[in-house]
């Protein structure tokens, strides 16, 4: 019986500004394997399909778990996390590709920073209660409402949204689909909800809510199943009151 | 405490929301409603020519009040223009991803641009060939309105361009509801946008029908049959019941 492979297609540039090249490996098969394992074991043997030694391929990852959101590539087409995707359900040749609306650092590894500014500027955090005691119980949440929090709680700000979206792209201000979730998601916070107006007004800017194109290809694509166009629904309809209470009351 | 009561934010583009918004609801109020309008006179058609002309001078009724032009400005040409506008630089700041990503949602993004940019070639057509912006087109004289359209309308490239023209207003108004609806967040679920995509539908089917039911109509008239100039125009004008002198 001839021996099993597990055979990569992987798209590789050396930096910033080199030029992109694809480069095949081909590696033992064993079960149960998964993208980053793979990884971990060609970083181990970089040899291509030609027999040549080469440089290890560069990509990032952290948990191994689905939940840093770190090892996101774009995987047989689609952008989803590299640690869950197993080499079992994969069809073969796997072809792995850096995302593409993020600036490439090296072959998988991109910068994911904007989103992590994004997140700062919608303040995607509840303000502490105080660090003394002050005297009152944490405040109360339904369970219903807990339920519907859980799931946008879980975004891990992988990118892939981002990577889908027609209106994210290195050129556009646009602040992508995962903000504007956990813009929902913090505005619905009992203390949280301090800093709504706040988190309306950057969204009511350039960039914000009003320039997403409603392709809804991020709920296609979330790899933790949370419903951004919800929240995008939700954003347009809290926007529209802050913006009649800008009008009328202020 | 002070600093908070006038505080819109930081913001780089304090018009941004207002241009977007304004420009979803263009879209509907009074675009939309023009195209409703526009369609629903034209498939008047259907019942004959006279009925057709009835139909104009429901309209025209506001020349002879000496507001037809002020409502032409102020509710068709500038809210069209400033949809058209603002349109571009929306399609010009999206980078369509339909080769990787196909799909429901993204084919009618990569849509509702297409049919907007063609729309907007259709309309420049349409003023040149029966209006009044540049000389060379066929004229529509809205005293003697089925002759004149269907002369008008005589030439054969006229058929292909006004289907392919209306279908792609149609298409480009019916997705704009749903998506109007989802940005001012009207409709906000899954639920809720799936049922408002069916209304969308039927308004699309209802529209196109009575646009295409139209156009073919107008084809296939004979001019030889129908009241010819004013005169006629006139009784049938009268006999209508809208007059005026």
């Amino acid at each position: 019986m001839a021996e099993k492979f597990i055979h990569f297609k992987i798209k590789r540039q050396d930096g910033p500004n080199a030029y992109a090249y694809w480069e095949e490996f081909k590696m033992p098969y064993s079960p149960a394997h998964n993208v980053v394992s793979c990884l971990m074991y060609l970083r181990e043997h970089p040899v291509n399909i030609n027999g040549d030694r080469v440089e290890p391929v560069v990509w990032d990852s952290n948990c191994m778990e689905e939940v840093c959101g770190a090892c996101s590539m774009i995987i047989n087409g689609t952008p989803r996390q590299a640690c869950s995707a197993l080499i079992d359900e994969l069809e073969q040749p796997i072809t792995l590709e850096p995302m593409t609306k993020f600036p490439l650092i090296r072959d998988l590894m991109v910068d994911r920073s904007r989103m992590f500014e994004a997140l700062m500027k919608i303040k995607a955090w509840i303000p502490v209660d105080g660090s003394w005691d002050i005297h009152r119980h944490a405040p109360l949440i339904s369970p219903n409402e807990q339920s519907v929090r859980y799931i946008f709680s879980r975004c891990m700000t992988c990118g892939c949204c981002m990577e889908a979206c027609p209106q994210f792209h290195p050129d556009s201000k646009f602040i992508g689909p995962a903000p504007i979730g956990q813009a929902k998601l913090h505005n619905s916070h009992p203390t949280g909800k301090f800093f709504k107006e706040d988190r309306l007004h950057v969204l009511m800017d350039e960039g914000g809510i009003t320039d997403c194109g409603n392709a809804q290809n991020c709920i296609k694509v979330c790899p933790k199943d949370i419903p951004l166009t919800d929240a995008i629904g939700e954003i347009g309809r809290q926007t529209t009151m802050q913006w009649l209470r800008d009008m009328f009351v202020k | 405490m002070a600093e908070a009561i006038a505080d819109l934010g930081d913001r780089s583009d304090p018009y941004h929301f207002l241009v977007r918004r304004l420009h979803s609801l263009t879209g509907i109020v009074p675009v939309g409603v023009f195209l409703c309008i526009h369609l629903s006179i034209n498939a008047s058609i259907l019942a004959g020519p006279n009925a057709f002309q009835f139909a104009v001078n429901q309209i025209h009724n506001l020349s002879r009040l000496g507001i037809l032009q002020v409502v032409e400005v102020l509710f068709i040409i500038l809210p069209i223009l400033y949809h058209a506008v603002v349109g571009v630089l929306i399609y010009l700041s999206g980078k369509p991803n339909l080769v990787n990503y196909q799909y429901g949602g993204n084919v009618r993004y990569v849509l509702q641009r297409w049919t907007g940019i063609i729309t907007i070639f259709f309309i420049l057509t349409h003023l040149w060939h029966v209006h009044w912006i540049i000389p060379g087109g066929a004229e529509f004289n809205a005293d003697d309105a089925a002759a004149s359209v269907v002369q008008a309308m005589a030439a054969g490239w006229t058929a292909p361009i006004y289907a392919i023209g209306v279908l792609c207003a149609v298409f480009h108004f019916a997705n704009g509801i749903w998506t109007f609806l989802i940005s001012w967040g009207i409709t906000v679920g899954p639920r809720s946008q799936m049922l408002s995509g069916r209304v969308c539908i039927i308004i699309g089917l209802i529209l196109g029908l009575l646009g295409v039911a139209a156009l073919i109509r107008i084809k296939t008239m004979d001019l030889a049959t129908m009241p010819q100039g004013a005169d006629e125009a006139q009784a049938a004008h009268v006999a209508g019941g809208t007059e005026v002198h």
